[in-house]
């Protein structure tokens, strides 16, 4: 799998028209391997055929449940699922995390939230996978950031190198790019859990970043500020 | 417990007091009895010991002093007589005629200490002989009372030490006899503290408070049936409205989803698109409100659990803001997040997914009741011991009927709706704080939910 959308998706929901919704709204996100099930039999056979690399789960079935369905299908191979659910009770949501379910999601829902989970789901379990595959230089306006040898590319020929710190930094914005990231997510990534204290540096790192990132450091363009929560990089030229 | 030692006490109290009482009712009534006895007496007016010494040597023999005739110096006496050193009678005055005129020392020696044939008698010994008068027949008791000088001594002595003795007897068997009386209606009290608690009540009716503990054994049982008769009709509603909701939400997650794919079709009509556009804000806010209803009513009959645990406020709020700024509605919104560091590093024991509710039903009311753009501050600070969240805007503010809503005992009859905030109060409150509404300055709106730190 060189990227997320080569996965292959396997969707089971007893209602129809549901399944057809999620189907297109995933393929015009451009996921291009899905099946779907409308019952446990269906899934399970679908699981024989083709093992998935992600499951997207409904609770109840027709013939059994998907709590049931997930610890089956769970046996035969540790493959992602996330559970899509009316059932809203926190015990539901509880019981199938604690099965070992990577995200439950709610009905109704929003689509984009949806396709924003299933998207961290496969990054997550296939990191070391996708990592083989030489990540897209990070272009953020003429500049070029290449995170894999942690330079940064000027317009006019020149190269800056990025610190370890600020790799790191820039590797966690690029991953959530378009989103805030809280500066404690932030400094997470960089100094691991325990990072009380450290929110101070966390603002010197940041300015480095952006006097190599950004044409105007104080005027930024793409890594923004936001105030009282944390930093975000935006994905063209505005927030 | 408290109520029992009250109890002893004042039965102890009590018991002092009574035999405090009796003791000076004995002294009375001793008096009284002394006094009555007194007024009882043949009435003298001089005493034996006066009417000897006042006697004189005349002429013509003994007699009376001459200050008092001879009837008031022996006023209250039947007669008087004075014998010599051999028993002769030197002097006498009314002296009845069965008495003998002379008397051996061994008569002496008897009607001395007893009577002088029946006659009650005193005897005074003067330099002019033996005075001896009597007082009338059965006028008088005479006893004699024997007794070695260490007994009375003792007696003396002892006496006040065993009168302590036996009051503190009196006021320990009081105490013993109280102290047993409360431990049997302890079990009663025991059985009035669990139906004050909603437990079950089962209490032995033996002993003398068992019909007092039969009474509450019924009232228990009624308590418990009524209860599980509330309990059982509290489940049916949230059971109905938790089953409700989950039959909705699949086909609002049908509309939800064609309205958002109807909304990015670049082939329809921009108004089309912003039909779908109003079909999908719509189709939100029925979410939130299914999502309202099943948590109040939850919240409301006690079937919503609270999952505390201890969270930093600083990276809690800025998570939930950041969660909040990522959602369609931060669009209609400026958001600033104020933390104060003491504020930041307190350690909130919360349910994170019910604080996470509270602040995102505050923020979407800003957002959705204010037709224009709003700029929203969420500020939180300590005060004191209580750790204080503020989210204000700079909007139209409430209602003034919301706002009474808000502050009402008991919901009125037409209130407007306002689960939202009635949710957030409930949060608050289930997490032992509480949420006040009201008006931002110079405009807007402005909630502020206190919370406890590690509650």
């Amino acid at each position: 799998m060189d990227t997320i959308y080569d996965a292959k998706l396997l969707i089971v929901d007893d209602n129809a028209e549901l399944l057809a919704l999620l189907c297109a709204q995933l393929r015009g996100a451009g996921y291009g391997h899905i099946r779907t099930a409308q019952s446990c039999t269906a899934a399970r056979g679908c699981f024989a055929a083709e093992q998935p690399e992600l499951m997207i789960l409904d609770i109840n079935l027709p013939d059994g449940d998907g709590f049931s369905l997930f610890r089956a299908l769970r046996a035969k191979a540790d493959v992602p699922a996330l559970f899509l659910s009316a059932r809203d009770a926190d015990a539901d949501r509880l019981f199938g995390l604690g099965l070992g379910a990577d995200d439950y999601l709610t009905k109704p829902f929003l689509m984009q939230e949806l396709l924003l989970r299933v998207q961290h789901i496969l990054q997550r379990a296939y990191r070391a996978e996708l990592s083989r595959a030489k990540p897209a230089p990070l272009q953020l306006g003429e500049r070029c950031v290449d995170l894999n040898d942690a330079i940064v590319a000027l317009p006019e020929g020149k190269t800056l190198a990025l610190t370890a710190t600020e790799l790191a930094l820039l590797r966690k914005l690029a991953e959530n790019r378009g989103h805030i990231v809280t500066y404690d997510a932030l400094c997470a990534a960089v100094w691991g859990a325990d990072y009380y204290g450290c929110e101070n540096s966390l603002g010197v790192h940041i300015r480095h970043l952006r006097e190599k990132l950004e044409a105007e450091p104080g005027a930024p363009q793409f890594l923004r500020t936001v105030r009282g929560i944390g930093y975000k990089l935006t994905k063209g030229d505005k927030a | 417990m408290k109520t029992f030692v009250r109890l002893i006490r004042r039965y102890v109290l009590a018991a002092v007091g009574i035999v405090l009482l009796l003791l000076f009712s004995g002294v009375a009534v001793l008096g009284w009895l002394g006094w009555q006895e007194g007024c009882r007496l043949p009435q003298r007016e001089y005493s034996s010991s006066e009417i000897a010494d006042s006697m004189v040597e005349t002429a013509e023999g003994l007699a009376f002093g001459a200050e008092r005739t001879p009837q008031e110096w022996m006023n209250g006496y039947a007669w008087a007589m004075v014998l010599d050193d051999v028993g002769n009678i030197r002097w006498s005055y009314g002296l009845p005629q069965e008495l003998n005129r002379a008397y051996t020392p061994g008569d002496i020696a008897r009607f001395a200490r007893w009577y002088l044939a029946d006659y009650p008698v005193f005897c005074w010994t003067e330099p002019y002989g033996l005075f001896v008068i009597g007082l009338p027949k059965g006028s008088l008791w005479k006893y004699s009372i024997y007794s070695s000088p260490d007994f009375a001594l003792s007696m003396v002595r002892v006496l006040p030490a065993a009168a302590l003795g036996l009051l503190l007897l009196g006021l320990a068997l009081c105490f013993w006899l109280s102290w047993r009386g409360a431990k049997r209606l302890e079990t009663v009290a025991n059985g009035l503290d669990a139906l004050a608690q909603g437990q079950t009540v089962r209490l032995p009716t033996d002993g003398f408070a068992g019909e007092l503990a039969e009474k509450l054994n019924q009232t228990g049982a009624q308590l418990q049936a009524k209860n599980e008769m509330l309990s059982r009709r509290d489940n049916a509603r949230t059971q109905w409205i938790a089953g409700v909701s989950h039959d909705v939400r699949t086909p609002l997650a049908l509309i939800l989803g064609w309205a958002e794919q109807l909304e990015q079709d670049a082939l329809l009509p921009d108004s089309s698109r912003q039909k779908a556009t109003g079909i999908r804000t719509q189709c939100e806010k029925l979410r939130t409100l299914i999502d309202d209803l099943n948590l109040t009513s939850k919240l409301e009959y006690g079937a919503q659990p609270l999952r505390r645990k201890d969270l930093r406020a600083g990276p809690l709020f800025r998570q939930l803001v950041a969660q909040f700024c990522e959602s369609p509605l931060a669009e209609h919104c400026e958001i600033t997040l104020e933390q104060e560091e003491p504020a930041e590093q307190t350690v909130l024991s919360v349910d994170e997914a019910l604080l996470a509710r509270l602040l995102e039903n505050l923020l979407n009311n800003s957002v959705r009741h204010n037709p224009k753009p709003v700029n929203i501050t969420v500020h939180t600070r300590r005060a004191g011991e209580r750790f204080c969240l503020t989210v204000a805007d700079d909007g139209i503010g409430y209602p003034a009927a919301v706002l009474a809503a808000l502050n009402a005992a008991e919901p009125a009859e037409n209130a407007p709706h306002i689960l939202g905030l009635y949710v957030v109060q409930q949060i608050a409150a289930a997490h032992g704080g509480r949420a006040v509404f009201g008006q931002n300055t110079p405009c807007g709106a402005k909630t502020t939910v206190w919370l406890p730190d590690r509650a």
